[in-house]
């Protein structure tokens, strides 16, 4: 074996994967393991090498399986909190066991907790608790002990294809539980300091930097000073965020390898600089080794700063393994040592293989990795002339320079590509040349300046601030130049989320590339990447083809309604955003575009948003934002709502036609669907009180064929028995029974006339008692009618050709 | 008692190696080594620090004629060793010269990654290839103090090592000699000595060398450089050495051109 680790690292890595997907059964386990150690102590005594390194590749794996399996399928003990989770209110006590993470419009803590008191006494229990608190505050701290009343609940997940799985995410963080506070009036700090005496002082140096900064720079600076410096990017404002993202640069914003990278590099510059400066220090010691080890000071002191968390960590142990090479005098391997950091990362923290930046961070260096050598010829062959040439030439150097600042980034961004793709569904052309830009701006000014202020501080805050000002100044220019940069649209494309082959295939042309390169054998790789392109057009042609179904996807968007229209043709309509009362948790954002882009949809002919209550419009504002938007269908009425005025606001600026649908109107064809609106009336009676506003929703039919759906928004008895009795014909095969089947509506003689086979509820049941009301799942069924549920059943696809139809679900129950 | 002692301590130093060894394997594993020169792995681990291509391609001095003064090879192998035309010619200040081999092939590129390409870890094995070279070739127990060809400071801050210091320092440690790396000292910036001619270079690092202290008063000194080229150079550090009171004054360097 010439290298023996990266087989190593990556057996394990599949192992941890295993685990993550599938649930291995002990027994497999022990007797895998079992055989294949024995296996190997066996090919050891016989003295069978390759059969030894395969079995030990084999043992690597089941290492990997096991490692994953207390985080992935978590046994908690009698004491664990999450026992208490349910609709009963609990006084909780704990200890806040790491940095608050402050939004702009929430705070997040995480307890870990100690006691749960009722009136029967108090119990002692155990596990973390995240407690989100509907206010930003800086009133809490590592440390403090606090108690307070709450609901504690398992996390749920949106039960959707391409959904975030939100549920894992916690519990590998080891949090099971969450409650959620509007505010802080009800929490008691009963005393503070709790916890690791250095965490303790890293946070009030910490809280110190941040004072310093919040009370001296401006809003949107320092916000992006402190994600930079302290770590703390939650109060980056979106634009700025969405605008990072559209020039490639959004890695920039969280403290990762190559900001502490390029703080390595820098401090030993630095060093070696002031090294020589003493001519007899150059004598007498290797200044290059010597300022490689004094540069670890600088970096670990950005860790503090940052406080140690994850990324940080992960970042540190990359750079101190690429710095035991350099001093343990070898030529280094750099995929060894690439391997060798990813391992020890692993080993600490086994879960950051599904951390996006963790894929991010490890793309990115692999391929430059594995292109870099590939590449050096090329400068080598050019530089002949000028290497035994001790005189600097300018021109030359700038040119390397920038050559392979070039390389570094388009082989950076090759790597992540699909990474980026299937995570921020946007792939953005200007990321070469702005992260050429925007990189060694950030990397070697902003940061280092903020570094060398939070250095002075404890000497001299005059001077830190004027540092900090210097930074400012800095960042308000890159504010500026990003902002405007940003505002080209043909920057970036839309993309949808590439399926796992595609992933695959991809990754292994790209890393194959450098070892055809390297045996002349460019042909072969070229055939491959024709063949993946062939495949790649085939799959494409055979999933948009029109191919005569009317899809019609219901979509988990907790309490709210959405769903998906698909025609047989290409066009898209979405019927309503769901939303929560809660406007800061943005549902298009977070579920209905995922879904959208997993569906590979990136165009929504038609939005209609059935009535302009927050259930039914909060992820639409984000749709209308990201998406191609043709037609708005709305009825008469207006709201004050922020994200009503958001979406109108938007759908003016893209020009999108607006049709206000009543009952008058008439039918539409659309690619063969007729589409007819049944209610509301023309005027629209009292918008001002609630229920008005429900019973004022869109009613609308969509027929294809025989089979038909009905969508009713939120609409009352009072209007079902008015549609009732205006005569109208509304049987459906497919019914979405209005205000989510809540008892205020779905009245037996409406449920009658329209005789569903099948009934979708869109619910979510946990913490609003009675949706759905007993009494109208009753009256469902017995009017014959199947019922799906968005909470049982998660997201709820329904596909005919228009004279049969085919239910399926996410959870694929029922 | 004092045998149970030493015992111990042999027990300690047994326990010293096979902890380094143990830890050379572990880094053997976590780094696997690479050909220092190119980027071949080294196949099997031989503890070598260049793979069997680059060693193939260096080449030695061996049993063909040389001039005794300035150590050149002769073209034809046959024959004693005589005076050449050059060291006939003229006088050098030092008294011998020897080099390990020619400037060309792998040597060449080691001597050139280490000095412009920053690669200090090739110091070693070098440094090890020239104290062998130079207990074969000189009399290396006579020498009592070690010199290397200094840097002008402003190089030296430029490139922040000196690689002919570098050298001597191994040679020194090998051959238990004591290095002086402060006395000698380059006061003027010379032009390089590659884009010069001949006359050009003697001229060019005339009066360039300064000695301070007495160090080499009444002593046999071995003057270390990297390359000999003409032997300028050290032909003019030489005579400042000699100025000194130095005894003798032989030079080791690791290549020399042809």
């Amino acid at each position: 074996m010439k290298r023996p680790l990266p087989p190593i690292v990556i057996s394990f890595c599949l192992g941890l994967i295993t685990t993550h997907h599938a649930a291995i059964p002990y027994s497999f386990i022990i007797v895998f393991f079992t055989a294949a150690f024995f296996a190997f102590i066996f090919a050891l005594i016989l003295k069978k090498w390759l059969f030894a390194t395969l079995v030990s590749f084999l043992i690597f794996w089941i290492l990997g399986v096991i490692y994953l399996c207390p985080y992935a399928f978590p046994q908690h003990c009698q004491s664990h909190i999450i026992n208490f989770a349910g609709n009963r209110r609990v006084n909780v006590e704990g200890v806040i066991d790491s940095n608050p993470v402050v939004s702009l419009s929430n705070t997040r803590l995480f307890v870990r907790t100690t006691h749960i008191h009722s009136r029967h006494g108090s119990f002692s229990v155990t596990g973390r608790l995240m407690v989100t608190i509907k206010e930003p505050l800086k009133t809490f701290r590592y440390g403090d002990r606090i108690r307070f009343f709450c609901y504690l609940k398992k996390p749920v997940n949106f039960n959707n294809p391409g959904c975030f799985d939100y549920v894992r995410y916690l519990a590998y963080k080891t949090v099971f539980v969450t409650a959620f506070l509007p505010d802080s009036r009800g929490i008691i700090k009963i005393r503070e300091g709790e916890g690791s005496k250095f965490f303790l002082w890293m946070e009030r140096y910490r809280e110190r930097v941040r004072t310093v900064i919040e009370q001296n720079l401006s809003s949107p600076s320092k916000d992006l000073l402190k994600a930079l410096i302290l770590g703390e990017k939650g109060t980056i404002p979106d634009h700025i965020k969405d605008n990072f993202a559209k020039l490639g640069i959004a890695h920039l914003l969280a403290i990762s390898g190559l900001h502490i990278g390029i703080i390595t590099f820098v401090s030993c510059v630095f060093f070696m600089a002031f090294l020589k400066l003493y001519n007899r220090v150059l004598l007498y010691v290797d200044a290059w080794k010597l300022s490689v080890i004094l540069s670890v000071i600088p970096v670990l002191f950005y860790c503090f700063i940052a406080g140690f968390q994850v990324p940080t960590l992960r970042a540190f142990i990359m750079v101190l393994s690429y710095m035991a090479a350099l001093l343990l005098g070898r030529r280094q391997d750099l995929l060894s040592t690439l391997s060798l950091a990813a391992f020890i990362i692993l080993i600490f923290m086994p879960t950051a293989l599904f951390d996006i930046s963790f894929q991010l961070s490890f793309a990115a260096v692999l391929s430059l990795t594995l292109f870099m050598p590939v590449l050096q010829p090329l400068f080598n062959a050019r530089s002949k002339d000028f290497l035994f040439d001790e005189r600097n030439r300018m021109p030359y150097k700038l040119f390397r320079a920038f050559m392979v600042s070039f390389l570094a980034s388009a082989f950076a961004i090759l790597g992540t590509a699909p990474l980026t793709a299937g995570t921020f569904h946007c792939f953005s052309f200007f990321g070469v040349i702005a992260n050429i830009i925007f990189v060694p701006f950030v990397g070697f000014l902003i940061v280092p300046l903020g570094l060398l202020a939070t250095i002075v501080l404890p000497l001299s805050s005059m001077l830190a601030q004027a540092f900090f000002k210097c930074a400012e100044m800095l960042i308000s220019g890159l504010l500026g130049v990003t902002g405007v940069w940003s505002k080209i649209s043909w920057g970036e494309v839309k993309t949808v989320v590439p399926a796992v082959w595609e992933m695959l295939s991809y990754y292994g042309l790209l890393f194959s590339l450098p070892f055809f390169v390297k045996r002349k054998r460019i042909k072969y790789f070229l055939a491959g990447a024709l063949g993946f392109l062939i495949i790649e057009l085939a799959v494409s042609f055979w999933q948009t083809r029109e191919d005569g179904l009317l899809k019609v996807t219901f979509i988990d968007v907790g309490s709210g309604d959405a769903a998906i229209v698909e025609f047989p043709g290409k066009k898209v309509m979405l019927i309503d955003g769901g939303g929560f009362r809660v406007e800061s948790f943005d549902v298009g954002r977070a579920v209905i575009a995922p879904v959208l882009y997993k569906l590979g949809i990136k165009k929504v002919d038609y939005v209609v948003c059935s009535h302009p209550h927050e259930d039914h419009i909060g992820g639409l504002p984000y749709v209308v934002e990201h998406f191609k938007v043709h037609e708005l269908w709305k009825n008469s009425e207006g709201s004050d709502s922020l994200n009503y005025k958001r979406m109108m606001i938007t759908a003016r600026k893209k020009k999108v036609l607006e049709k206000i649908c009543s009952c008058s109107s008439e039918s539409v064809y659309i690619e063969g669907v007729r589409i007819r609106i049944l209610s509301p009336r023309e005027e629209v009676l009292h918008p001002e009180k609630y229920s008005e506003t429900n019973n004022n929703s869109i009613v609308m039919e969509i027929a294809f064929g025989k089979i038909s759906f009905l969508f009713t928004g939120d609409i009352l008895k009072e209007q079902e028995n008015l549609l009732v009795k205006s005569g109208e014909s509304m049987t459906a095969t497919v019914l979405k029974v209005p205000h989510h089947g809540r008892s205020g509506s779905s009245s037996g003689d409406f449920v009658r006339m329209v005789s569903p086979e099948v009934a979708v509820i869109s619910c979510r049941s946990p913490g609003y008692k009675n949706v759905p009301s007993k009494k109208v799942l009753e009256e469902y069924s017995r009017a014959g009618a199947q019922i799906y549920r968005t909470d049982m059943h998660g997201a709820i696809k329904i596909v005919t050709d228009g004279r049969t139809f085919h239910v399926m679900t996410f959870k694929g129950m029922g | 008692m004092s045998r149970s002692r030493k015992q111990k301590s042999c027990n300690l130093q047994s326990l010293l190696k096979w902890t380094k060894k143990f830890l050379l394997s572990v880094a053997d594993f976590l780094f696997p080594p690479k050909c220092l020169l190119c980027k071949n792995f080294i196949i099997p681990y031989n503890n070598g620090d260049f793979c069997e291509d680059c060693l193939d391609n260096f080449n030695f001095f061996n049993n063909s004629p040389i001039c005794p003064k300035c150590g050149i090879l002769f073209k034809s192998n046959k024959g004693k060793d005589h005076l050449c035309s050059k060291c006939a010619g003229k006088s050098h200040s030092f008294d011998k010269a020897r080099s390990v081999g020619p400037f060309e092939g792998t040597l060449r590129k080691a001597i050139h990654d280490l000095k412009y390409s920053n690669k200090s870890m090739l110091a070693d094995p070098l440094g090890k290839i020239l104290a062998a070279y130079a207990g074969l070739m000189l009399n290396i127990k006579d020498y009592e103090i070690i010199l290397p060809v200094p840097l002008h400071f402003l190089r030296l801050r430029e490139r922040s090592f000196n690689q002919s210091l570098m050298l001597s320092r191994r040679v020194g440690k090998i051959w238990n000699i004591p290095v002086n790396a402060e006395s000698l000292k380059r006061l003027r910036q010379t032009k390089p000595q590659t884009s010069l001619s001949h006359e050009e270079r003697h001229k060019n690092v005339r009066g360039a060398f300064s000695f301070e202290g007495n160090d080499v008063r009444g002593k046999k000194v071995l003057l270390v450089d990297d390359v000999y080229t003409s032997g300028s150079t050290v032909d003019e550090c030489a005579r400042v050495l000699k100025k000194h009171g130095a005894l003798k004054v032989d030079v080791l360097t690791l290549a020399r051109t042809r």
